[in-house]
Parts: structure tokens; sequence; C-alpha cells
């Protein structure tokens, strides 16, 4: 399955939730929103969103200064 | 029916079809909320009182420091010390003489939000933490009051454009409380350009509403700037979320 990531290509095996994706690549999720085909994806639906093949996410670094 | 000085003053915003005349009027008919008279608040003030927004309200209870004055630009040298809202609310004039400016040296509060969102007819959250950034949010929800939150740090912005009857997802969707609370400019930095481009994109938002144009309602607009690439994405509403999450929001 590939998938691109922040405008980068990454291949895995087999199905990916989108939590897991996250344990897999160790990224820090505390401060992060994530879209999937351009569609904010809420936290609360990690554990349950499956990636498909071709799929492309955001990775939104959170940021409040002003 | 504007004056022959103020068809002169702005004539470059008649002269685009989509503003012309009427277009200007709704503009100097308007009264904008600024909250936060910092990195972002700054240069989206200066476009809105050099547009002819009628009426601008500035908020922000900070005093300007040194360290501001590497991107906070209505500011100089001889401001430090000085209340914020005063010394723009100055140079805004300067700019502007025809713009009402009320300048309110007062911290976001339950009260402040209350008082003034309920007034404005758009509200530009400019403010450096989450928690203001969530009472913002909140009291524009209640108040069915459109709003532009913008936020940066390092090379990075995103602006967010909500509009409380919508259907998409509010401020605190997209960063719940279980999310840490994210680096501001003065513990993490910033580099100067990227306020000014986010500060005038919240301008630009607020000029396209006020003039009737089509709005990107629940569309996060992040900028990278050391890429210059603008990604975006749709907000939709989170279930759980307190304040426009269905059976779970607190209405009050």
């Amino acid at each position: 399955m590939q998938i691109t990531v922040n405008g980068k290509s990454m291949r895995f095996d087999g199905p990916l939730r989108l939590s897991e994706f996250f344990e897999h690549q160790q990224i820090n999720t505390a401060a992060i929103a994530v879209a999937v085909n351009g569609v904010v994806i809420h936290r609360e639906n990690w554990h349950e969103h499956r990636l498909d093949h071709d799929d492309s996410l955001t990775i939104i670094q959170a940021v409040a200064g002003g | 029916m504007l004056t022959d000085q103020q068809a002169l003053r702005y004539s470059s915003n008649l002269l685009i079809d989509s503003i012309g005349e009427p277009g200007q009027q709704r503009l100097l008919d308007s009264q904008v909320l600024i909250i936060g008279l910092g990195g972002l608040g700054t240069p989206a003030s200066q476009y809105l009182a050099s547009s002819g927004v009628g009426q601008l309200t500035l908020m922000d209870h900070d005093h300007v420091s040194l360290s501001n004055l590497q991107r906070q630009t209505l500011y100089g040298s001889n401001d430090v010390g000085s209340l914020k809202v005063t010394q723009a609310a100055q140079r805004l004039s300067e700019i502007n003489p025809d713009v009402d400016i009320t300048a309110l040296s007062q911290a976001a509060s339950k009260d402040t939000l209350r008082d003034h969102i309920g007034t404005s007819d758009i509200v530009l959250d400019c403010t450096d933490n989450r928690d203001t950034r969530y009472l913002i949010n909140r009291y524009c929800y209640w108040l069915k009051k459109p709003l532009v939150s913008g936020a940066a740090r390092g090379f990075n912005g995103q602006v967010l454009a909500l509009k409380p009857s919508a259907d998409h997802g509010c401020y605190q969707c997209l960063y719940p409380a279980s999310v840490k609370e994210p680096l501001n400019c003065t513990n993490a930095g910033i580099a100067a350009p990227i306020v000014g481009i986010i500060g005038a994109m919240q301008a630009l938002l607020a000029i396209q509403y006020l003039t009737l144009h089509e709005m990107p309602w629940g569309r996060l607009q992040s900028f990278d700037g050391l890429i210059h690439r603008w990604q975006q994405a749709e907000l939709p509403k989170s279930t759980t979320c307190p304040i426009c999450g269905g059976e779970h929001a607190n209405n009050r």
C-alpha cells in the first residue's frame, strides 16, 4: 500500500489504521492534527480510520502564536 | 454615497468589479473586532484600516516590549513600555483618519468578549494562547458571529474562517483540550514575515466576507514558509466537541 505523507510517498504492508500509522512511524501526536485526502480526521476516530492505497495524509502541527 | 475624498482614497477597491461602490460602502459601514495586537493583529489592522473598514475595535492588555519590534510593525522603539492598543490606535488613525477606532486595554475575558463580539460583524482572533482562543471560539459560536482565527510559529502559519451556523467544525474541534498546548512565538520563535502573511490573510478574509464574496468557511489553510506551500483541509464537526458537537455541546 502506498500513501503520501506531507507530500512524500511511503509504502506499507497490508491494511493500516491511522493510529497504527502514527505508532509505526513513531510520530509524537501530542500537538498535531491530521487530514486524510483533505479532510481533518478527529482524534477520537484515529483508532478506526483505515488508510487506503493512494491516500494522502497531511500532518498539521498545532500552532497558537500570534 | 462616497465623498470625493473617499472615492479617491478607495479608488483601487472601487476598480475591483466585485467590490465597487456597494462593497466599499459595506466596508465603511462595518465593525470588526481584532483581539490581540501583536504579530498578527498589527498587519491585519493596518489592511482593514487602510481599506476603509468603518469601525475597528482593538482589544489587548499588553504593553510593547523590545522583543516585539522584530515583527509587530505598527510599533517603534519609542513605543516600548506603552500600551499596544493606544499606540496601534494612533498609527491606524494616521493611516486612515476616517476609521472610528476603539482601543480596549483589556484582556479577553467572558465579559469583554460577550460585550464586544456581540456588536461586531466579524471577529479576528490574533491572540497567542489556547485558553483565549477557546474563549473567543466559544463566544463567537454562541453569539453566531463569524470568526477568522490566525496562528503562527517558526516558519509555519495557519488561518481558519469559521461560520457558526454552518455544518463545519469549530476551533476546538481542530484542537481539542487533549492536544498539548502548542508553543507560541515567545517560547518557540517566529520568522517575522510569517505573521505578516497570516495577518494579511485574516484581513483578506474579513474583507471578502464584508464585501459578500464567497468564503472558504471551515477550511484550515496552512502555510509552510520554508517551501512556500499552502495546504488546505476541510474541518468537519467533532461529535465530541463541547462547543459545537451535537449532544455533547454545552450550549452555555
